[in-house]
C-alpha cells in the first residue's frame, strides 16, 4: 500500500486531548499510530494549543524518566539532576531552533505559522522523547547490572543515536505527506529540513556539554557547573 | 504578526517593520553582547538596531538618488526598510543559537588559555556566517522588490560602505578583554576608520 494512502487512513480524535491528564497522554496514541491525522490537524490548525501542551508535557515527562536512568549510575542527587537536565537538553534544543526554522522556511515558501511550525518541532522532540522512555528499561537494567562507565557510555549514545534517526525520520514523513497534501505552497523545505538537522545536533550537543555531567557525580553537589567549552573537547 | 506578514511578503506598514527591526537585532544584539556579559548584553542590544537603522538613515539619500528616476521616495524607503527588517528578523531567528554558543564556548581573561582563543575564532566565524546568511536573505528580497540587478547592486555598495565604518564606530561588539564599561568609546574609535585599518593592514601585510 502506498505510503500516503497509509496516513490518509490515520484517524485521531484531536479534542480529546483536551480531556484530563489521561487526554493529554492521547498525543502518543496520534505520533505513533496516526501521524497522518496529526499532520493533517497541523495543516488546518486544529487544535494546535492543545496539541502544543500535550506534546511538550509528554516531552518532559519521558525525557526526565530516561534523564533518571541516566543520573541511577551515580545513585543520589545525581539522579535527581539528570532527571531535570536531560528535558531541558531536549526541549531547550527544539524551543532554541524553532526561530532559525520559522524564518527559513517562510524565507523559502512556507506559509506555516509561527505555531504551526512550533508544533511541529514539538512532534520532533516528543519522537524523540518517545524512543528513549522505549529504551528506558534496557538502558535501566545494564545500569544496575554494569560497573565501570565505558560500556554504559556507548550503550547510551546508541540509545541517542537511534532516537535522533526516529525523530528525524518522523519528521521527514510529516513534511512528505504535508508536500502531498498542500498544494499551495511548500510547508517545509527538503533541503532545508537536513541542514536544519545539523545545527540541532550541533545545538543539543553543545547544550549537553554545557550542562554536564549527566553520569559522573555532580562536583561539590552543584546543578550547574558553569564551566564553559566546546562540545568537541570532550573527545579528547 | 507584522514578522509574518513581512516573511509571507503581504502588505506591512512602516512602523511595523521599524518595530520589527528594531526588536529582532536587538535580540541578536544582546545574544552577541551575553559572551562578554552584564552590561555589553544591554549595549550590544542597543548598538544593533543603531547599526542597521543608522547606516539606512545616513545611506538612504545616496541610495534613493539612483532610483528616483522611476519610483518616489515613499516607494523606496518602503523597499529599503523592508529589506533592513528582514535582515534583521533572519539576525533575530538566529539569535537563540549565538546566545547558547556565546554563554557556553570557553572564554579567558584576555583570551590567555589556548583554548578561549580557538572559542573565539568559532565565535567571531558564526557572527561573520549569521551577518552573511542575513545580508544574503535582505539583498534576495531587496533584488526582488527593486527588479534591477545594477540598482540592488549600487544600494548595496552604498550601504555597505556606510555599515562598514558604522560599525567601526559602535564597536567594541564582543569584548575578548571581558570588559563592558565602555558603552561607546568615541575618542578612540573617532582615530581613524574602517578604510584606513584596512589599508594599513594590507600594507603591513606586504611591507
Amino acid at each position: 500500500m502506498d505510503q500516503f494512502e497509509k496516513l490518509d487512513r490515520d484517524q485521531f480524535d484531536s479534542d480529546g486531548l483536551a480531556r484530563g491528564l489521561a487526554g493529554r497522554f492521547s498525543v502518543v496514541a496520534a505520533v505513533l499510530r496516526a501521524p497522518g491525522a496529526f499532520v493533517r490537524d497541523l495543516r488546518v490548525e486544529k487544535n494546535l494549543g492543545h496539541y502544543a501542551g500535550s506534546l511538550i508535557l509528554t516531552t518532559i515527562l519521558f525525557t526526565a524518566a530516561y534523564g533518571a536512568i541516566l543520573g541511577m549510575f551515580q545513585p543520589g542527587l545525581q539522579t535527581l539532576f539528570a532527571a531535570a537536565k536531560l528535558p531541558i537538553v531536549v526541549l531547550g534544543t527544539a524551543l532554541l531552533c524553532t526561530p532559525t526554522f520559522y524564518v527559513f522556511n517562510a524565507i523559502l515558501g512556507s506559509k506555516f505559522s509561527f505555531r504551526q511550525t512550533l508544533t511541529a518541532v514539538l512532534f520532533l522532540s516528543v519522537s524523540i522523547a518517545l524512543v528513549l522512555v522505549a529504551f528506558a528499561p534496557i538502558a535501566w537494567f545494564f545500569t544496575v547490572s554494569t560497573n565501570g562507565p565505558g560500556f554504559l557510555v556507548g550503550l547510551h549514545l546508541f540509545v541517542f543515536f537511534v532516537a535522533a534517526l526516529y525523530g528525524i525520520h518522523s519528521l521527514n514523513t510529516a513534511r512528505k505527506y504535508l508536500d502531498h497534501i498542500e498544494t499551495e505552497h511548500t510547508p517545509i523545505h527538503a533541503a532545508f529540513l537536513f541542514l536544519w538537522f545539523l545545527i540541532v545536533l550541533f545545538v543539543a550537543l553543545q547544550m549537553a556539554y554545557y550542562l554536564r555531567p549527566f553520569l559522573d557525580a555532580p562536583k561539590d553537589l552543584r546543578f550547574f557547573l558553569g564551566e564553559r567549552g566546546l562540545f568537541i573537547d570532550s573527545l579528547r | 504578526m507584522t514578522v509574518h506578514a513581512l516573511l509571507l511578503r503581504r502588505e506591512t506598514s512602516v512602523a511595523g517593520l521599524l518595530a520589527a527591526a528594531t526588536l529582532s537585532s536587538a535580540c541578536f544584539g544582546a545574544a552577541v553582547g551575553s559572551y562578554t556579559g552584564r552590561w555589553q548584553v544591554l549595549y550590544d542590544a542597543l548598538k544593533m538596531p543603531l547599526y542597521l537603522l543608522g547606516t539606512l538613515a545616513i545611506s538612504f539619500a545616496a541610495m534613493h538618488v539612483f532610483a528616483a528616476r522611476e519610483r518616489q521616495a515613499r516607494e523606496t524607503f518602503a523597499a529599503a526598510m523592508e529589506t533592513v527588517a528582514l535582515t534583521a528578523v533572519v539576525l533575530g531567528a538566529l539569535a537563540p543559537l549565538v546566545w547558547l554558543m556565546s554563554v557556553s564556548v570557553h572564554w579567558s581573561p584576555g583570551l590567555r588559555a589556548p583554548e578561549s582563543q580557538r572559542d573565539y575564532k568559532i565565535l567571531i566565524l558564526l557572527l561573520t556566517g549569521s551577518v552573511a546568511v542575513a545580508g544574503v536573505a535582505g539583498v534576495g528580497r531587496l533584488h526582488s522588490r527593486l527588479r534591477s540587478v545594477r540598482l540592488t547592486a549600487a544600494w548595496v555598495l552604498i550601504y555597505q560602505f556606510v555599515g562598514a565604518q558604522m560599525a567601526w564606530l559602535l564597536k567594541p561588539w564582543v569584548s575578548h578583554t571581558g570588559l563592558d564599561d565602555r558603552f561607546l568609546p568615541l575618542r578612540q574609535n573617532l582615530q581613524g576608520n574602517f578604510y584606513e585599518s584596512v589599508y594599513r593592514t594590507v600594507v603591513g601585510l606586504f611591507s
